[in-house]
This record gives C-alpha cells, sequence and structure tokens, in this order.
C-alpha cells in the first residue's frame, strides 16, 4: 500500500471486482443525437406513491393554477420527498385511478404552455453555511436518487453524515442500452463534479471518487477536464476508469472495486463507510443548490428497434411515456414490449401512459427480433458459466438444483439471499434456463418461508399465553370457591375418589358420614326449591353448581 | 401491438448448449485426424458407427421417458459421447463392442440417471471401463501404426478396418482373430508398465521421423493434436483452465518425482506420461465433461490433482492397461464431495460459517 | 531430467503430501458430519411442532398444534394438517424419514392463508367467537362490537361456527408482490417468473 502510494501520489487505486459479464451494449445508437429538451405534452400525472410505501399528500386543489416548480405534494413520513411541478399549468384531478394504478393515486395537471418559473432562492456559496443547512436544502428541492431506489437523497446523506469517509460517484453506468448518464456527462460534466463537491461537503466526506468505465470515452474526457478545471490545487476528488463490464455499476460492485471491501448481506454500503450516489443525483444536487432548481426532471434514454432516431431527453417527470415515444418517430405497430430500464434488469410496460418517473433511466421500445423469447429451457449442464460471472460469488447451478427441488433451506444456506438479480446468470446460461427469475421466485417463497415460520412463533407463544391465562383462571375459580366454601363448610362435598375417606371443606370424615350430610344437604335443596324460593343462598357460579352436582350424584351410585 | 409479458432478462449471450456440444466435438478434429493418418480408418469407422447408434438410442430413451425426442436430441450431447467413445475404443473394435460402449454409456450411464445434466458419471468412460472390465482382451489390441508393408489410408487398409468391424465380411470369427493378431498392437490409451508399454518406450528413445505416417511417434502426435483442440476450447471459454492445468501439473509432477534416470523404462518419462498417453484427451475432454466434474474454482484444482494422481498411479502401479478411464471416474465419484468443501464465499459473507 | 536431491526423499515427501491432503480432506469432511449430526440432536416434538403452521385450528383433531405434535412422535399420521398442506407433510416426512402421504381431506383441504373478518354492524356483542379464538385475536366486550385484529389471526376459522348471527367471514389473506413498487406492480405485467 505504501509503495502503491509512493508510485501514485496518492491517488486511490482500483480494485477487482468479480464476476460480470461482456453483453452487446446497444449504447452507440442513443449517443448519436445530442441530449435534447423536449415539448410540453398535454397533461402531466405525477403518482402520489413515491416508492413502495412511501406515500405523498398534495399540498395543492383541483383547479388551481400552479408555477413550474412548484411544491404540489408534500410527503407523509420523513421518507419521503417533496412533489414539484415540472411546468406551470392547471391541476385537474388529484385522483385519477384509471391511468396511474388502482391501488395508487395521483395528481394531474394540464400546463399552460407558458412554463413559468415560481421564485428560486439558489444558494451561492454553499461552503459558507453548515453541511445540514446543505442536506436541507437538497430535501426541500425534492431530490431523490436517480439510480433506480427512488430513496430521499437527504435522508440517505443525513444518515451517512459522518460516518462515510468515501463518497462514490457512480458514472459506470453498465447495463446495455442505457446512456442517460453518459449523455448527461458529455454536456455536464463539470454540474456533476460540482455536485459530487457539494455532496462531499454536506457529509464530510473525506475523498469523492468518479468511477466511470473504459468505454465511456467522451464522458471520462470530459470528466477530466471538468477534474482539472477545479480551483484550487488540493481537492480529493479523483476519477477511477473500470474496464467495461456489466454489473460494475452496481452499488456493492462499485464499493468492492473502489474500496476493495465488501458490503456484508444485509447491511448498506454506509456500513462500511462509503455512500453511493448517482450521477444524475448529483447532477440535481448542484441544480438544487446552485440554482435553487428542484427536482422536475431527468435524463432519460430513449431506444429500442422500433424508435426511428434514439435520443437521450431531458424529460419532465409525470410526461407520458407514450409522449416520450411519440418524440422520437416510434413505429407503434411493431412494438413488441416495452422495457422500463435496461435489457437486462428492466420490466416490461403494460401501460404507455405511465409517467416518467425519477426511475426511469431508459425506455426501449424493442421490435420482435431485437428480444426474442429465449430458446425453449434444456436441462442444466452444470458449465460453470453463471458461476464465472456471479458478482456475488455464487453458485447458480447449486442454487437452481436446489430451488427447483425445494430445498429453500439448502438454497439459503448457499446464499440465495444474496442474490442482487442482476440476471447476468440469466444472460449467460447456454440452456436458457431462466436463472434470473428462478431466484426471483426463490427469494420470495424463501422470505414467505421465513415470515410464516415467524408468524407460527408468534402465534404459538399467544395460543400457549392463552391456555396458561384459562388454566390461571380456572386455578382462581378453584381458589375462591374453596375459600367460599371454607364459609359455608357443611353446604358441599368434595369428593376424592381414589380413597375412601372424603374430604368436606378441609375436614376428614367417613363415606357413610359423607352420605348422610350429602342426603341431608339434597333434601335442603329440595325443600327450598318445592317451597318456591327464588332466592339462592349463596349462588355459586355456574360451573361450579354443575360440578357440585356431578359430584353428589356419584356419591349417590355405590 | 401485443405487450407480452416476460422477466427480466431481455438479452442473451449468443451461446447455447448444442453449440457447446458442437464446438467440443469440432475442437476433437485434429486429434482424429492424426489418429487416422496414423493408424488407419479404424477410429473414423468407431466413430460413424457410435454417433449413428447413439442418436438411435437418445432417440428411444428421450420417447420412452416422455420428453420430445427431436428437441432434446438437438443438444448433441449424445453425439459427444459417442464421439469421445469412438475415440476411445480399439480401431479394430467389432460392430458389437462398439454397440454394447454405446448401449451401456446412453441407457445405463446417461439415461437411467435422470439424463442429460444428472449423470453421476462420465457416460462415454463408463462405456468403454464397461468393455475394459468384461472384454479385456479385446481392448488391448490396436492397429499397428502402419508399417512398410501398407498405407494407413489407403483402400486396403480401409478394407481390413471394415473386415475388422463387421467380422462377417470376412467371412466369421475365425478369420477375424487372425486380421487382428496381423494387425493389433497396444491401445493407445496404454499403460506403460505393461509389455506393450514398454515396446513403445523402446520405440520413443530410438531414432525417429516425426512426420512420416506410420511412425512409432504418432501418439505423440495424436496427444499434440488433442492439446491443440484442447486450447481452442479454452480460448472459446467452453472449458475453464483449472482441470487441465491441475491434471497436467499433477501428472508431470509425479513423473518427475518418480522418474528414474537409470532404468527410465520402470516408471517412465514425464514426456512420455504426458504426450505419449492419452493424457492430453483426458485432461481436456473428458475430465472437463461439465456435468460429472466438480464446478467450484477451487473445486475444480482439487478434482484435477485427484484425477492426475490416479492417473499416475493406475498407470505405473495398477494392472489394468488404461488408467484415464478409470481415474475419471474416481473423479466423478469425489465430485459431489470436493463440492461440499469448496464453496466459494459468498459476496459480503466473509467470516460468515457457511453451512 | 535429473533429480537434485536423493530419489528416495523425494518420493517419501511426495507420499507425505498426498497423505496430508488426504487428511485435510477427511477432516473437513469430518467437521460437516459432526456439524450435522448436532443438528440432528434436538427435541423431537419441538422439531415436529415446528413444522406445523401454528394456526392452533385443531382440524386434526387436536386442541392445538403441540398436542397433535406429540401425537406424530406417539405414531400419528403426518397428514392430518390442511393449513400446513403439503409443505408442512414434506417438513415432518423429512424430519421423521417417513414417507411424504397425500393430505388426508378428512381434516379438510389446504387453502391459502385466510383471515376473519367481522361485519361489524352485524355483530351483536356476544364474546362468543371471542372464547372460541385460539390466539386472542378479536377484541370486544359484552354487548359491544368485536372486531378482529389482522395482524393476530391465524385463520383457523374456529370462531365461524359459534357466531350466533353468522357475521364472521373467512377472507384471503392480502398478497403484496416484494420487490416491486406498489405503483409498478399494477403498471407492470409480472415478470413472468419461472413457476411451473
Amino acid at each position: 500500500m505504501g509503495f502503491w502510494n509512493l508510485i501514485s501520489g496518492g491517488r486511490p487505486r482500483r480494485h477487482g471486482i468479480a464476476g460480470g459479464v461482456r453483453a452487446a451494449s446497444h449504447k452507440a445508437e442513443s449517443l448519436r443525437s445530442a441530449l435534447m429538451q423536449m415539448p410540453l405534452p398535454k397533461r402531466m400525472i405525477y403518482p402520489l406513491q413515491q416508492h413502495a410505501g412511501i406515500w405523498l399528500k398534495p399540498v395543492v386543489s383541483e383547479g388551481e393554477h400552479v408555477l413550474k416548480g412548484q411544491r404540489i405534494a408534500d410527503p407523509v413520513d420523513n421518507r419521503g420527498s417533496p412533489l414539484h411541478s415540472s411546468t406551470s399549468g392547471i391541476i385537474v384531478s388529484l385522483n385519477d385511478h384509471d391511468n396511474v394504478s388502482s391501488t395508487g393515486s395521483s395528481i394531474v395537471l394540464t400546463p399552460d404552455g407558458e412554463d413559468r418559473w415560481t421564485g428560486l432562492n439558489p444558494l451561492s456559496d454553499y461552503r459558507q453555511v453548515s453541511p445540514d443547512k446543505v442536506i436541507d436544502r437538497i430535501r426541500s428541492a425534492g431530490v431523490i436518487g436517480l439510480g433506480g431506489t427512488a430513496y430521499s437523497t437527504a435522508e440517505k446523506l443525513a444518515r451517512a453524515k459522518g460516518r462515510v469517509h468515501t463518497l462514490i460517484i457512480n458514472a459506470a453506468e453498465c447495463e446495455p442500452c442505457i446512456t442517460a448518464d453518459e449523455a448527461l456527462l458529455r454536456q455536464e460534466a463539470a454540474g456533476v463534479v460540482e455536485g459530487g463537491r457539494i455532496l462531499q461537503y454536506a457529509i464530510q466526506a473525506e475523498r469523492c471518487i468518479i468511477a466511470t468505465q473504459n468505454t465511456k470515452i467522451d464522458a471520462t474526457s470530459a470528466l477530466r477536464r471538468a477534474l482539472d478545471a477545479i480551483d484550487g490545487p488540493s481537492h480529493n476528488i479523483y476519477l477511477m476508469v473500470f474496464p467495461e463490464k456489466y454489473p460494475t455499476g452496481g452499488e456493492r460492485q462499485l464499493v468492492q472495486g473502489v474500496t476493495g471491501k465488501q458490503v456484508p448481506g444485509g447491511k448498506s454500503p454506509e456500513d462500511t463507510g462509503v455512500l453511493v450516489q448517482n450521477t444524475g443525483t448529483a447532477y440535481a444536487v448542484y441544480r438544487a443548490v446552485q440554482s435553487g432548481e428542484p427536482l422536475i426532471e431527468r435524463i432519460t434514454t430513449v431506444t429500442g428497434a422500433t424508435v426511428r432516431t434514439p435520443k437521450n431527453f431531458q424529460a419532465r417527470l409525470g410526461t407520458p411515456i407514450r409522449f416520450l415515444l411519440e418524440l422520437c418517430g416510434t413505429g407503434f405497430d411493431r412494438i413488441e414490449q416495452v422495457i422500463h430500464g435496461g435489457s437486462l434488469r428492466g420490466i416490461v410496460l403494460s401501460n404507455l401512459d405511465t409517467p416518467v418517473t425519477p426511475a426511469t433511466n431508459c425506455l426501449i421500445a424493442a421490435s420482435k427480433d431485437e428480444f426474442p423469447a429465449p430458446p425453449p429451457e434444456q436441462p442444466c449442464i452444470r458449465c460453470g458459466l453463471c458461476a464465472n460471472v456471479c458478482p456475488a460469488n455464487l453458485l447458480p447451478q447449486q442454487l437452481h438444483w436446489f430451488i427447483r427441488g425445494g430445498s429453500l433451506d439448502a438454497a439459503a444456506s448457499l446464499g440465495l439471499s444474496d442474490c442482487i438479480e442482476c440476471g447476468a446468470c440469466a444472460h449467460v446460461c447456454p440452456s436458457h434456463i431462466p436463472l434470473a427469475g428462478h431466484f426471483r421466485d426463490g427469494k420470495i417463497d424463501l422470505e414467505e418461508q421465513q415470515e410464516s415460520l415467524e408468524r407460527g412463533r408468534y402465534w404459538k407463544q399467544r395460543f400457549e399465553s392463552r391456555q396458561a391465562r384459562i388454566a390461571s383462571d380456572a386455578e382462581e375459580r378453584q381458589r375462591n370457591r374453596q375459600s367460599r366454601l371454607d364459609k359455608s363448610p357443611a353446604s358441599v362435598a368434595k369428593v376424592t375418589t381414589d380413597t375412601d375417606a372424603v374430604t368436606v371443606a378441609g375436614r376428614e370424615i367417613s363415606r357413610a358420614q359423607a352420605r348422610i350430610e350429602i342426603a341431608a344437604a339434597v333434601a335442603r335443596v329440595k325443600k327450598r326449591s318445592a317451597s318456591g324460593a327464588t332466592e339462592p343462598e349463596s349462588s355459586p357460579e355456574p360451573g361450579d353448581e354443575a360440578e357440585e352436582r356431578s359430584s353428589g350424584g356419584q356419591e349417590h351410585e355405590p | 401491438m401485443s405487450l407480452i409479458a416476460s422477466g427480466p432478462p431481455y438479452q442473451f449471450a449468443a451461446c447455447s448448449t448444442n453449440r457447446i456440444m458442437l464446438e467440443v466435438i469440432f475442437a476433437c478434429i485434429p486429434g482424429i485426424t492424426i489418429t487416422t493418418w496414423f493408424f488407419g480408418w479404424g477410429t473414423l469407422i468407431n466413430i460413424t458407427l457410435a454417433c449413428v447408434m447413439a442418436l438411435a438410442l437418445e432417440a428411444g430413451m428421450l420417447a420412452l421417458r416422455g420428453r420430445a425426442p427431436v428437441q432434446h436430441l438437438r443438444d448433441n450431447s449424445a453425439l459427444v459421447t459417442a464421439v469421445l467413445l469412438g475415440i476411445a475404443l480399439p480401431s479394430i473394435s467389432a460392430w458389437w463392442m462398439i454397440a454394447l460402449a454405446t448401449v451401456f454409456a446412453i441407457v445405463i450411464a446417461k439415461h437411467l440417471y435422470g439424463g442429460l445434466g444428472q449423470n453421476v458419471f462420465n457416460p462415454a468412460m463408463c462405456g468403454y471401463v464397461f468393455l475394459l472390465i468384461t472384454f479385456p482382451l479385446h481392448m488391448s489390441g490396436w492397429h499397428a501404426p502402419g508399417g512398410d508393408e501398407y498405407n494407413p489410408l489407403g483402400l486396403h487398409s480401409l478394407y481390413l478396418s471394415l473386415q475388422m468391424t463387421f467380422p462377417f465380411l470376412a467371412g466369421g470369427a475365425e478369420s477375424y482373430r487372425e486380421l487382428a493378431d496381423g494387425l493389433a498392437m497396444a491401445t493407445p490409451l496404454l499403460d506403460p508398465g505393461s509389455a506393450a508399454g514398454n515396446a513403445i518406450n523402446r520405440a520413443l528413445e530410438g531414432n525417429l521421423n516425426l512426420f512420416s505416417p506410420g511412425a512409432e511417434t504418432g501418439y505423440e502426435m495424436i496427444s499434440m493434436g488433442y492439446l491443440a483442440g484442447g486450447l481452442f476450447l479454452l480460448f472459446r471459454n467452453i472449458i475453464s483452465w483449472h482441470i487441465p492445468a491441475s491434471i497436467l501439473v499433477t501428472v508431470a509432477a509425479l513423473a518427475v518425482v518418480f522418474y528414474n534416470p537409470d532404468d527410465p523404462g520402470i516408471y517412465g518419462t514425464p514426456w512420455l506420461h504426458l504426450f505419449g498417453t492419452p493424457t492430453m484427451l483426458g485432461a481436456f475432454f473428458i475430465a472437463t465433461d461439465p456435468v460429472s466434474a466438480a464446478t467450484t474454482p477451487r473445486g475444480k484444482l482439487l478434482y484435477g490433482v485427484i484425477i492426475g494422481c490416479c492417473i499416475y498411479s493406475i498407470r505405473s502401479w495398477g494392472a489394468y492397461p488404461d488408467s484415464v478411464a478409470f481415474a475419471i471416474l474416481f473423479g466423478n465419484f469425489c465430485a459431489s464431495f470436493i463440492e461440499r468443501v469448496t464453496v466459494p464465499t459468498v459476496y459480503g459473507s466473509r467470516g460468515r460459517q457457511i453451512k | 531430467m535429473l533429480p537434485l536431491i536423493d530419489q528416495s526423499a523425494f518420493q517419501f515427501t511426495a507420499i507425505a503430501i498426498a497423505l496430508l491432503a488426504l487428511f485435510w480432506l477427511c477432516s473437513r469432511l469430518g467437521i460437516i458430519a459432526r456439524r450435522t449430526a448436532r443438528a440432528q440432536r434436538i427435541d423431537l416434538v419441538e422439531a415436529v411442532d415446528a413444522c406445523l403452521p401454528q394456526t392452533q385450528c385443531g382440524r386434526c383433531g387436536y386442541p392445538g398444534c403441540r398436542p397433535y405434535a406429540e401425537a406424530i412422535i406417539a405414531g400419528d399420521a403426518i397428514n392430518k394438517c390442511p393449513p400446513g398442506g403439503d409443505a408442512a407433510i414434506k417438513a415432518l416426512a423429512g424430519l421423521l424419514a417417513a414417507p411424504a402421504q397425500e393430505l388426508d381431506t378428512d381434516h379438510g383441504r389446504h387453502i391459502p392463508r385466510q383471515l376473519a373478518r367481522i361485519r361489524e354492524a352485524e355483530c351483536i356483542g356476544c364474546t362468543k367467537c371471542i372464547q372460541a379464538c385460539p390466539v386472542d385475536a378479536i377484541l370486544g366486550a359484552g354487548k359491544q362490537m368485536h372486531t378482529v385484529i389482522e395482524s393476530e389471526c391465524t385463520g383457523c376459522d374456529l370462531c365461524v361456527e359459534p357466531c350466533p348471527v353468522d357475521c364472521i367471514d373467512m377472507v384471503k389473506a392480502s398478497a403484496s408482490v416484494p420487490g416491486l413498487c406498489a405503483h409498478q406492480t399494477s403498471l407492470v405485467a409480472m415478470p413472468a417468473g419461472s413457476r411451473g
């Protein structure tokens, strides 16, 4: 290490990343045209659910006119971020179940075409204010992670502050088809670098590393120029260029590549002293601090064989996806599927009227031959290609074996829950086994199994405590009865059936004597009921009465 | 527009089991060509016969097991088994030997275990060892590598080879034995400790012209052929370097350790162990059969070391004329145990106990 | 290829290394075997009980899961638990090295997890269901409306029968799709996994 520092002048050193695959990148198509502003669509849709379980509540009303950048919804709790209008216009509805989802609601806005900004207040020199103030500014600008997780950036920063020594700006966009970060870097590398410095200041990290890939030649040289242009000789912001491999841009993989450390399963990178932020997020932070603009747009790649001119858009959040595809001259009749995300991890959209969200990094309008369905599945021949490419160092062939055989426990002990579902295994499998799908299902099943085990343990505990309570109640009743009996000793007899001796209210008497006493008691009761006396002498609980009767009956039999 | 539903990933590498199998067969071509060059038509006839029978048996077994024969035949795995079997069997094998070996390989060693991907042992080696145990005499003869009296690639040689394979053409079993005695020699899957092996040893010490057909050094050339094929497979990323490298290094190391400079005839030279024997064929083509091999990186190394030790031990101290087949079957047997003790450390679980 | 040192020393070393390697392998296998053996030394009733779903529904004919577990140890059949279904039978068969049987449908059929729900407008507050619930999942008091605490309900349906006004329904427990945002779940066709 010391030797390395000597020859590298203190520059951080690149480490190896496990596994990985070189897939056909399909990136050149969308990089041919420059980054483009987009015209206004006829309406905007803002979903009120930001992420699984994170809800927003509108702060505007129907019919209200809002300006571009105006806050239109607030988070319910601190996991969410405020939502801002991406253009000026009129709120037409606050709930539109048809277009967004049956479970979620949304704000729908009709743009007025003026695109008029609300008043912005930039933070001209962020170094003059405290890091907490910077984080507050990022929070109020509603910046959320643009890498796909959509968590509140400010929240992440607040949690990372003081715990993190290394900030990684993730510019290693490795999944095929996606070029959003690369297009941004070509044009706005200086802004991204400045965003990185702001983030570094906000969390007080020792160093900031911008990680990119060697195939992004223009982006890398733009970053180099931007880094050289930084004022002052001593800054701790470095560029690290990784060889092209998928999934280098995975959070955990980058941590391994930059620091050589691994993030333990179930922990986040912050726990190992590293914070990873996406390129787009860094740029959004720069805009939020430098010019006060809230997060209202992101770069989205529109590509695919049915798209006439694939390109990158500065897409306003809330734009219907269909509108973006129309702008690129998409042949809608030839579309086989529209993939939201890249071709290895994306999901197929079932409705093109869904809006662009902060997670929409790429849209692939694929034709039939572009991503044909894989040929029929063949048996696994254990060739091990999947194990070679697995970035988590798993043995997919073994996991597949156990999941197919229903041995989830065995799969779990081989690390099924450490699978990051990158899909590299399924990509290379020569037998076309949908390994990634199996593992996704297996993980869900495993979670369900663990949940039901936990539920079972909880129910068992509830059941046992109920049983214990019933038992103690019965015992207490018994005790109460006993004390009552002590007060009126001659009224009832309790029989211990095994012995000849009979216990009546604690005192031992002979069977014969007991019989006489019981007969007397029965006669008394009969006489009373015959005389029609309604009020019982000491009304015991019904159960006790029944018990008395049955024990009395037993006594009469012999 | 139809929005079909499918899970990620949507993009696949151009790689398929069918292609992998075809490339393995393709990589055998140099070895087979050189074998034919030195020993005549026998091996080619073996391979052709074995392929026809293997395809028929595979189709039959698939139909019996209720699988779609056409789709599953396309994986070409039966062809690979047949080609390896054809290479391993003596070139003077009769048709019924080839048939027995193929039946044992395809029906018993492969489909009774559950078909492709489920077989514990390499089917080709099972078929070969089955014959080795049941017909040891027939298995220890091989075409002499040519002579002055005939050209191994000539028509006469083809006629003789066909007579070997189909004894009824030559008019019955007796003339078959005659032919065999006239042409037979040790199999290339030989043991240098045996009498035939010593003959090879002596031949190797002589001054030989490497490139003339019929030279006794044919074995070395064949090994070079399989080495070339194996390097092609490595280059194509169809096999990994772990298994061949560890087998070859182990065999070479043991051969160096036990080499006796005073009497090289006892254990043979390291060169003989690597190139004068079928070690190359075994290391690159048979031990690397992924179905029956260990699959973890460290496991592959251990698997190769075990096979290498077995090859050397059986060859030097065993009674059988062949060591590679037994060594690989023993390696197959160990593979699942090896995998259990060599599970790689999962990302982020360093120090966590893997059960 | 001349040996640098004495031949026999060389050979001796090789044999020693081979033996050491063998020893290492055997010891690793030994560790695994010991660990497996330790895992098996557990309370059998506890282990059987852990395979059962703990719904405490009593459909097996025993008053709760643990009594059934004890009965299984005493020799009763392992296929009498409808809520556990095939999964429980498989787990029990694996644990007890018994053949896995079909579910005995005399005790009911396996249905996915359910929850009891009280139609609260119709509830007369008789407390009968409260007494029937094996896990105290129903909240209420005499002459007051009752309600089921969903997170506690095992779906045993023991409360349905005692209700005098039949105001308890068994509804399917809602399933969530982990990994996708709720809004994505509805937008997006389900990833065609690979089930089946």
